[in-house]
């Protein structure tokens, strides 16, 4: 079940709020499908913070360690996936912290370790890290792969509506320039 | 490469890279860690108690140097001790409870100190001169009436016993005032290097950033920018909200909430600005939005629901939403990707039940959207704006919907509307910084 899913799933605030519900009742298929739903954005946002494939895959599982542990805490109404984007952000700087690791603006190569990775997506995936600012890199993410609206990810990041927006065209057009029209 | 190939190719890429087990090791990392706590549980605090605290910040800070011989006991820093309120002061101690050093951390510490020569002094002494002082310059009164005071001493059972005296001793100088005072208290451990960062990072006590991590841990959606700017009494306000507690810190008596208005004037702020007089559902809590206290107002009506902060301290409301009410049941059968989209597709005579109705699936619904340009003017008209800054129209098939996000004039503005029947479904409205 896990592999057939359409890569391109709907993020709905509703529905992670209902799994997120049924978690807190203790329903651990939820817990999983909340997984499915959104593990893509928790590792790219990882990825995007800690610059290394396996620290990322780390941080990853530790979200949803953390997700499982603090579900009460959750309260319902709120967009959800701000709630866990935000754990993703305060792990990963705890993690950085901790390491005492500056993470510098060059790519760790552990990266490419991954034996996953087909090299066309190694290649994409590091032209995107590297060619976009840390904030760019943050707004394509969560708009494309978490699916936030702007203004959710104005709110998340505390920057105005009217930068985010700015900041979104122009990491748009870096990667069009990189990439061209292929 | 168009908008939409570069979103899959992103998610792809991303999907390749994480491994299929990753979930079963969450589980097991799950497994381990209640394992842990099921054998620790004989030590899990009970502190999540006393609803409530105020008074401003007084940390102690005692350092337990471990003193070789005799003449050390009066010379050494054995603790160290924190108060604050807004004022800053550190003091350290000798291993004799006398006062070796006393130093001011910010200005309006400087103002209190001024003039006091407290060293050799017993602690008590100090503090009762240093509280005295705060009271008569200001700092604490009745609506601002919290201290924290922290302690820092290398022995754990010596800090802990310092601390609960130390705390009862602010306690009794400041009701010798009159005053209904708040005190937090809590030990410092010199290893907590995430509260040593966070102090640095904003120039903060040791003490206080230890306070906010404590809030911090209780609520993922407060941010440290929330938080720094705040006075110790407004994080002890901030500590009675129901999504908020603080797990490592003793608290007496009760935050001042005198200087805000109270809960009943803040929610008929909102009710009357939202022209709703009887709500089904209301609730309201103190929050932070960016170093303000704030009031967060949440109501319902069989339509609509409400969402709106008000300064806690003006009145002024600083955000306002509203969003149709689609009466959203949770529902325990799993295939959840379909049951929700349809709901947004009939005007509110449907609303009541939105599990089963799926009469216009996805064949029906593709179709007849109204334009882009039909959905901008539907959201600038209701705003009253002909030229926004910004401007972004998406539309979002799932939910049949457009969403259009502006900023205009020191405002954003965020609207939902449907795509087939141009009714507004969600207005927001929020002033920018």
């Amino acid at each position: 079940m896990l592999n057939k899913e359409p890569i391109n799933k709907r993020i709905d605030h509703k529905i992670i709020d209902k799994l997120l519900f049924e978690l807190s009742l203790g329903n651990m298929e939820s817990f999983h499908n909340l997984y499915e739903l959104t593990k893509t954005s928790v590792y790219g946002y990882s990825l995007s913070l800690l610059k290394n494939h396996n620290d990322a895959l780390d941080n990853m599982q530790d979200v949803y360690v953390k997700i499982h542990e603090n579900i009460n805490s959750y309260k319902s109404n709120q967009t959800p996936m701000s709630w866990i984007l935000t754990i993703t952000k305060n792990l990963a700087l705890m993690k950085i912290r901790k390491q005492k690791k500056i993470v510098s603006g060059e790519i760790n190569e552990e990266i490419f370790v991954n034996d996953c990775l087909k090299e066309e997506d190694k290649i994409f995936l590091r032209e995107i890290l590297e060619k976009l600012s840390e904030e760019e890199r943050q707004i394509v993410l969560f708009h494309l792969v978490a699916e936030l609206k702007h203004k959710e990810i104005a709110e998340l990041l505390e920057l105005k509506l009217s930068t985010t927006l700015s900041k979104y065209h122009r990491a748009l057009k870096k990667i069009r320039n990189e990439w061209g029209n292929s | 490469m168009d908008e939409n190939k570069l979103k899959n190719k992103l998610n792809e890429s991303l999907n390749n890279s994480i491994p299929n087990n990753s979930f079963e090791n969450i589980l097991s990392k799950i497994n381990e860690k209640e394992g842990i706590i099921t054998m620790k549980e004989p030590k899990k605090q009970s502190k999540k108690l006393l609803p409530k605290l105020s008074i401003a910040l007084a940390t102690i800070i005692l350092v337990l140097g471990l003193s070789y011989f005799g003449y050390n006991n009066y010379y050494k820093v054995d603790s160290r001790i924190g108060l604050e309120v807004n004022p800053s002061i550190e003091i350290e101690v000798s291993k004799k409870e006398k006062v070796l050093k006393v130093t001011a951390k910010n200005e309006d510490a400087e103002k209190i100190l001024e003039g006091m020569d407290l060293e050799k002094t017993d602690i008590d002494v100090a503090l009762n001169a240093i509280i005295g002082s705060m009271v008569t310059k200001g700092y604490i009164d009745d609506l601002s009436n919290s201290i924290l005071l922290s302690v820092e001493n290398d022995d754990q059972e010596k800090g802990e016993q310092l601390r609960q005296r130390l705390a009862n001793t602010i306690n009794s100088i400041i009701s010798a005032d009159n005053i209904n005072g708040s005190v937090l208290s809590q030990n410092l451990s010199n290893s907590n290097k995430e509260a040593q960062n966070l102090a640095e990072k904003y120039n903060i006590s040791l003490g206080k950033a230890t306070l906010i991590l404590d809030l911090l841990e209780s609520n993922s959606l407060l941010s440290e920018q929330d938080l720094v700017p705040l006075s110790i009494n407004e994080l002890n306000v901030l500590s009675t909200s129901k999504t908020n507690h603080l797990d490592n810190v003793q608290k007496e008596g009760t935050a001042s909430t005198k200087a805000y208005i109270d809960k009943d004037e803040a929610t008929k702020i909102a009710l009357d600005h939202a022209g709703v007089s009887n709500p089904n559902y209301t609730k309201v809590e103190f929050d932070a939005d960016d170093g303000l206290i704030v009031y967060e107002v949440e109501f319902t009506t069989s339509t609509t629901e409400y969402d709106y902060e008000i300064d806690a301290t003006t009145g002024k409301i600083i955000k306002s939403e509203r969003e149709r009410n689609d009466n959203y049941v949770p529902n325990t059968n799993q295939s959840s990707s379909n049951n929700t989209n349809s709901s947004n597709n009939q005007s509110s005579s449907q609303n009541t039940n939105s599990s089963s109705n799926s009469n216009s699936n996805s064949t029906s619904s593709s179709n007849n959207y109204i334009s882009r340009d039909k959905a901008r003017q539907i959201a600038l008209n209701h705003a009253g704006i002909s030229n926004p800054n910004y401007i972004d129209i998406e539309l979002d098939r799932d939910d049949n919907e457009y969403s259009v996000e502006f900023t205009y004039n020191g405002y954003e503005y965020d609207y939902e509307i449907n795509a087939t029947t141009g009714k507004i479904i969600k207005s927001e409205r929020e002033r920018i910084d």
